[in-house]
C-alpha cells in the first residue's frame, strides 16, 4: 500500500489531515515533513513507495510552491500525485501552482471540511492503491 | 485607491472568523462575533498583552500583512493580526484535536492550534480582500506567544484597529486587526 506524505509546518494541521485520511477508511502508512526541505529529502529516499503528497504552501526553509516546482522538473517525480492544502485560495495562486507543476493533482483551500479533503484525495488513493 | 471603509472590513473579518471557526475548529460560534473600532494610542508601537483583556495568560498569535511579495521581502508590512485564545479554552482545543491532556502537551499544542487558527482566519480575510482590490496581499507565518507579544510595530499615521470578539465553547476569544488599506 502506497504511503502518504503530509507536508505542513503546523503539527496540528498534519495531525488533522492524517485523522481525516484514516476516518475516510484509508489505512495507508503516513509520513510527515515540517517543511519543504524535509519533504524533498523524504521523497528522494522513498518516492517509489509514495502514492500521494499533501503539501502546504507557506513553510519555512522551502515553501510548498518550491516543492511542487522542484518535483515537476525531475522526470521520475513529475507525475507523483501532489495536492496543495493551503490558505492561499485566490485564483492567481491556484494558477501559479498549476504553472509550477502542470501535473498538480488537486488544490484544497484552508479552512476545509473533512468531506472536501476526502473527495479530493479519494480518487487519487483509489488509483494508487 | 480609496481605503476600505469600516463596514467592508468588518463584514469581511466577521466572515473570515466564522469560516475559520467552523472549518478549522469544527464548531460554530456560540453567538455572532462582533467587531468594533478602537483607537491606537501610541504613534507606531502597540503593546500586545492578554492580561488587560482576559485577566489571564492567553495564547497569542501574530501575523503580519504585506501589500505584495516585494513588500514582504522588504518586511514593509501594512497590517497586523493578533489572535488571543484564553488559557481556559485549552482543554476543549486539546480534545477537539484528539490530543492527550498532559501538562507537556498543553502549551506546545495549544500554541500551535492558536497559530493555525490565526493562519486560517488571516488566509480567508486575505482571499476576500483580494476580490476587493487587493489581489497581491501576502501574510507572514504566524508567530506564537503566551501572555504577551511585547511591542509590535504598525504603520505610522494609523489611528485605529478593529477588535473582533467571538465565543466558542462558552469562552470569549479576541482578534485585533490593524490594516492600512
Amino acid at each position: 500500500m502506497k504511503k502518504i506524505l503530509v507536508v505542513d509546518d503546523s503539527s496540528v494541521q498534519r495531525k488533522m489531515i492524517i485523522q481525516i485520511i484514516k476516518s475516510a477508511g484509508f489505512s495507508n502508512p503516513t509520513l510527515e515533513a515540517e517543511d519543504g526541505v524535509k519533504a524533498i529529502e523524504i521523497i528522494g529516499n522513498d518516492f517509489q513507495d509514495i502514492g500521494l503528497v499533501l503539501c502546504d504552501w507557506n513553510m519555512p526553509n522551502m515553501t510548498g510552491i518550491e516543492v511542487v516546482g522542484a518535483l515537476a522538473k525531475i522526470p521520475p517525480l513529475a507525475t507523483l500525485p501532489v495536492v496543495m492544502v493551503t490558505t492561499e485560495g485566490t485564483e492567481a495562486k491556484i494558477s501559479e501552482a498549476k504553472r509550477a507543476n502542470p501535473n498538480l493533482a488537486g488544490y484544497v483551500t484552508k479552512p476545509f471540511t473533512p468531506d472536501r479533503l476526502k473527495e479530493t484525495i479519494s480518487p487519487i488513493l483509489a488509483k494508487a492503491n | 485607491m480609496a481605503r476600505l471603509d469600516f463596514q467592508v472590513i468588518a463584514t469581511t473579518l466577521l466572515g473570515a472568523v466564522n469560516q475559520a471557526v467552523n472549518g478549522f475548529l469544527h464548531v460554530h460560534s456560540d453567538q455572532e462575533p462582533t467587531v468594533v473600532p478602537r483607537p491606537l494610542l501610541a504613534e507606531d508601537k502597540w503593546y500586545v498583552s492578554s492580561f488587560g483583556e482576559f485577566y489571564d495568560s492567553s495564547y497569542i498569535s501574530v501575523i503580519y500583512f504585506y501589500r505584495n511579495s516585494k513588500d514582504r521581502e522588504a518586511n514593509r508590512f501594512c497590517g497586523v493580526f493578533v489572535l488571543y485564545l484564553k488559557e481556559a479554552l485549552a482543554p476543549n482545543l486539546i480534545k477537539a484535536f484528539g490530543y492527550k491532556d498532559t501538562a507537556e502537551t498543553n502549551n506546545e499544542v495549544v500554541a500551535d492550534i492558536t497559530a493555525e487558527l490565526a493562519n486560517n482566519i488571516a488566509g480567508v480575510f486575505k482571499k476576500d480582500l483580494s476580490g476587493l482590490g487587493y489581489p497581491e496581499l501576502e501574510i507572514s507565518a504566524p508567530m506564537k506567544f503566551k501572555g504577551s507579544a511585547g511591542w509590535l510595530s504598525y504603520p505610522k499615521n494609523e489611528k485605529q484597529y478593529y477588535r473582533v470578539t467571538a465565543f466558542v465553547w462558552g469562552q470569549k476569544f479576541a482578534l485585533d486587526v490593524m490594516v492600512a488599506i
